[in-house]
């Protein structure tokens, strides 16, 4: 599959995300928002990467939300494409009402609202899977429970939903498919990490799983076994299981 | 308001022969301010050591290149800028320090570097005190000015400090470092090549407001309460969304530029001075000169005076120089069609704006209005003053002879607000972003990027200068702060290469401040020079005083740039397993001058330990080969606090939850010559090292045999305690007193 990684004015991770769907054996190429929509013909899957789409003005993602690339992404998404959002891609993702999808289109139910902290918060956020694997398309092959690494960086990643309709629909679909492992750092509802939509095939996931994604880049306890091992220390580990996982849908 | 002394004036008359236009006047103002012209500082500052075999590029440019090695037979350097934005942060603490970073990111993209790193040393008034709100409110903000900018940009901070001190009530320092990382041989210069005759100049960025008008000439006086007001005006306005969009079509734009054959494009930083300081330095650095046409700068507003135009030092703009026809339209199609600048910031754009001119003289119009007309060199070659230099203030004294409760200072010293853990403020930075990072900081004494995809060179960096230690003796500070630099570097296992020093000072028209200036350089060079490292990078601040009249403490901040050769050779500073051996690398001493210890027990008095950085270059040397060879699980240097503050940080690791213990013998046993409570508790530099039980005794019976001062002083338990001698701590407790104290300012 070629996977279209989508870069926002403002938008700061992108070049990591390619690296780590390409390492893990997809075909991902950057497309610019100034390409326009038809840039995005025959990619099969969408990655909205981090950073601060137009500035972030409004809300976070709102903004990217309603460009004109992102709604041929959701055309694409509600026909089935594999979609990941990840932090800014997550906000947006959220914001166009894809994910968790619980009432109609173009409604947002839910919101990345600023951290309870009121500021920004980088922190390592182990998370917990929380739905059954294959209730989403990037999480089947993980084992039920799994640990999956990442590390958050946000200033508004507090999950919070519309109502209580929407937070009961989010856990009676099980859409809620990560939970924080540790501290609830950013106040999140449910603790929650990631969405999916009901269809399964979109995750909107706060923390970055492509920043500890490489052997290096874990705490030092997971790499004290391969010190002195150059290779072992460049190789795809921890949060890249995500992405190795999603080799199996983009490298297909 | 010009800055400009009389005297000045009437040397500007001269040199022109005629009086000034209002636009020339402007232009000296900036141009022959402290902050453009070094005019105190130059002469000093030849002192210091700028050659090396680790080299690529030195002083002279928007920022220095140092050799970081080979990578799949390419050779690649790293940019290193060092700036500071002082003043403008104690005024406009928020935008202060966002410029600050916008302005050294520029730097770093001028050199046709990818920024890989930002570094941000501050020095805070003493904003844990009652009564101290604003103190308070500029520590916050500035903190939040770094983050906004830096995280939105997509540079991962890499580390820094901060010390708090009642000499920065009024008047913050707030230094930054950017990195870069640049193929040795696309390097592109602040200059335009030989046979530029009639080469475009090209403004990219924001449009021309009058933000930061005066800019530089504000930041070289001394902070007037009642003047702040109105110099917020001089403070430039950040827009780091546009700064990401023009860092993105600056690294499109290398390449292609390249593919035309245009290799080497001028490229320059629009800082002090703005469009008529960065042209004319552009052009004069390569013997020529220029016609520029004011009309033709894209503008906020239609109404902008000549001078606001020419030397307004509004933020995001960059000046290139290329070849008329493709290279030209190659640009401004990047910039103004494709990247879409007018869209992403109002009147932002890329505009050819002038010619290159062989015959080195510089002209400006002005709605056909020739408004400056001079050689360029008289721009551009500054002003010097032989500053009288007084005597620098001493203030060590003997030492006190104190005996302390281990049991009751330990908890003190690690809740020091100079001691006590960072991670609260720099978890408002992104660490992480550009997933280059294997040891964020915070983590490790210094932090550590692997820049290139798919390499296990990495780059290692640290940034020090204690404000403690400036106050009592400035030239020894200076050297405790380039020692304790290049220490950081070998802690995380990398090898220093290269140096870089922004001087905080006071008034150099006073000559006791200005002998402290000197002092310091002396100091920067004597030990640069033992530890065979250059300085690539650097800047001078002077003017920092009180309200009062008095100066901050004296303030060297020194950057150390390190190699690392392969990252998986590299550690944090937390203790690794139980059953290792912890070793002291490094001599004890008796100074407590500075320490925190006796401020923690309201002792006065004390003498800085002397550094010799002769011995600090064989132990860095052994601590590489330690890292090398494996022996070596972790590393920290010894610093603010001493050894036994080290010693619990490495037990409780970066967040407080490592729980690998420690057992210590007593200190009677491993420095008998040196009291107590200064073995453990003075800040004489050295390491303490985990190295593998198995190798602990032939390495330190070699490093001995070597003549280091290497000595075994207990081991890594399983238990989470920290002993020493009779004293035993559990490490939960001391974990909440290191972890909480900035959880007030910034949690």
């Amino acid at each position: 599959m070629k996977t279209a990684i989508i870069v926002f004015p403002g938008s700061n991770s992108e070049e990591e995300t390619l690296r780590a769907v390409n390492e893990a054996g997809g075909a991902g190429r950057l497309v610019w928002w100034f390409e326009g929509p038809q840039a995005l013909r025959g990619f099969d899957a969408f990655i909205l990467p981090g950073g601060f789409a137009y500035e972030d003005r409004i809300r976070a993602g709102a903004v990217a939300a309603r460009d004109p690339i992102v709604a041929a992404v959701i055309d694409a998404a509600t026909h089935g494409a594999p979609t990941l959002g990840i932090c800014n891609g997550a906000q947006v993702l959220v914001e166009t009402g894809l994910v968790p999808g619980t009432g109609p289109v173009g409604r947002p139910q839910a919101a990345l609202a600023p951290n309870a902290a009121g500021h920004f918060i980088d922190t390592y956020a182990e998370m917990v899977l929380s739905a059954p694997p294959e209730r989403c398309i990037f999480t089947r092959h993980l084992e039920p429970g799994a640990r999956v690494p990442a590390w958050a960086s946000h200033g508004e990643g507090r999950y919070a939903f519309r109502d209580d309709q929407t937070r009961r629909a989010v856990q009676e679909q099980q859409l809620l498919v990560f939970r924080y492992a540790g501290e609830n750092f950013n106040g999140a509802e449910l603790n929650c990490a990631a969405l999916t939509n009901p269809a399964g095939n979109a995750l909107a996931i706060m923390p970055h799983p492509e920043r500890v994604g490489w052997r290096y880049q874990q705490p030092q306890r997971a790499k004290l076994d391969v010190r002195g091992d150059r290779e072992a220390y460049l190789r795809p580990y921890g949060g890249n299981r995500l992405f190795a996982l999603f080799a199996q849908v983009f490298a297909r | 308001m010009l800055a400009l002394s009389s005297s000045e004036l009437d040397r500007i008359s001269e040199l022109l022969g005629r009086e000034p236009s209002l636009v020339e006047l402007y232009a000296f103002d900036a141009g022959w301010s402290e902050h453009c012209s070094y005019k105190s500082s130059r002469a000093h500052l030849r002192k210091l050591p700028v050659e090396g075999a680790t080299v690529l590029l030195g002083v002279g440019e928007d920022a220095g290149i140092l050799d970081l090695g080979e990578a799949d037979g390419v050779r690649y350097g790293v940019v290193v800028a060092h700036e500071s934005h002082n003043h403008p942060s104690q005024v406009v603490p928020f935008e202060g320090a966002a410029t600050g970073i916008g302005g050294i990111v520029r730097d770093v993209l001028c050199m046709g570097g990818t920024l890989i790193g930002l570094l941000d040393p501050l020095r805070f008034g003493r904003a844990d005190l009652a009564g101290h709100a604003h103190q308070r409110y500029v520590a916050q903000s500035v903190v939040d000015g770094v983050g906004g900018y830096g995280n939105a940009i997509g540079v991962p901070n890499l580390g820094g400090d901060v010390y708090w001190d009642e000499s920065f009530d009024d008047n913050c320092l707030v230094n930054v470092v950017a990195l870069g990382l640049v193929r040795a041989d696309q390097v592109v210069h602040s200059r335009v090549p030989a046979g530029a005759d009639g080469w475009n100049l090209v403004l990219v960025g924001k449009a021309t407001d009058a933000s930061g008008f005066g800019g530089a000439a504000f930041s070289s006086l001394a902070l007037d309460e009642e003047q702040a007001e109105a110099n917020k005006g001089a403070v430039q306005v950040p827009d780091p969304f546009l700064k990401s969009v023009l860092m993105r079509a600056t690294y499109r734009a290398l390449p292609l530029l390249r593919a035309l054959g245009v290799r080497e494009p001028g490229f320059k930083d629009l800082g002090a001075g703005g469009v008529l300081g960065c042209s004319s330095e552009l052009v004069a650095a390569g013997g020529m000169g220029a016609e520029i046409d004011l009309d033709a700068v894209h503008v906020s507003a239609a109404d902008l005076p000549a001078e606001v135009i020419a030397v307004g030092e509004t933020q995001e703009r960059m000046l290139w120089a290329v070849p008329p026809g493709e290279p030209t339209e190659l640009l401004l199609r990047i910039y103004n069609e494709e990247f879409g600048l007018p869209h992403v910031s109002r009147g932002a754009r890329a505009s050819v704006i002038g010619r290159v001119r062989s015959e080195p003289r510089y002209t400006m119009l002005h709605r056909g209005t020739v408004v400056v007309d001079v050689p360029v060199q008289v721009l551009t070659s500054g002003i010097r003053y032989e500053r009288e230099v007084g005597g620098a203030p001493h203030r060590e004294s003997e030492d006190p002879r104190l005996c302390v409760d281990l049991a009751a200072v330990l908890p003190l010293v690690l809740a020091h607000r100079d001691v006590c853990s960072r991670e609260p403020l720099i978890r408002r930075y992104d660490r992480m972003v550009r997933g280059t990072t294997v040891i964020p900081a915070g983590h490790g004494d210094a932090g550590v990027i692997a820049p290139i995809p798919g390499s296990a060179l990495g780059v290692a960096v640290s940034v020090d200068g204690n404000p403690r230690y400036g106050k009592l003796n400035a030239r020894v500070a200076a050297e405790l702060a380039v020692c304790e630099s290049a220490r950081n570097v070998a802690a995380v296992g990398g090898e220093p290469i290269g140096l870089t020093d922004c001087l905080n000072f006071g008034n150099p028209t006073k000559p006791a401040q200005m002998g402290e200036l000197v002092e310091a350089i002396e100091g920067l060079g004597a030990a640069a020079r033992a530890l065979g490292l250059p300085y690539v990078s650097g800047n001078v601040s002077l003017y920092n005083e009180s309200s009062a009249g008095s100066s901050v403490a004296p303030s060297p901040i020194i950057a150390c740039i390190g190699r690392v050769a392969d990252i998986s050779c590299t550690a944090g500073f937390a203790f690794k397993r139980p059953g290792s051996a912890v070793v002291l690398l490094g001599a004890r001493s008796a100074a407590l001058g500075g320490s925190v210890v006796a401020e923690v027990v309201h002792a006065a008095g004390g003498s800085l330990p002397r550094p010799s950085p002769e011995v600090v270059r064989t132990e860095i040397e052994a601590v590489r080969r330690g890292f090398a060879d494996g022996s070596i699980l972790s590393a920290h240097d010894i610093s603010d606090g001493g050894l036994l503050a080290c010693v619990a940080e490495m037990a409780m690791g970066p967040n407080g939850e490592n729980g690998v213990g420690a057992r210590l013998s007593s200190a009677g046993d491993f420095a008998p010559s040196v009291p107590e409570s200064a073995a453990w508790f003075g800040e004489a530099g050295g390491f303490v090292l985990e190295l593998s039980a198995a190798a602990a005794e032939g390495v330190v019976g070699r490093w001995r045999g070597e003549g280091l001062d290497a000595v075994r002083i207990g081991s890594t338990v399983a238990e989470p305690i920290l002993s020493a001698g009779a004293v035993t701590f559990a490490l939960a407790e001391l974990s909440k007193a290191w972890l909480t104290p900035l959880r007030d300012l910034y949690a």
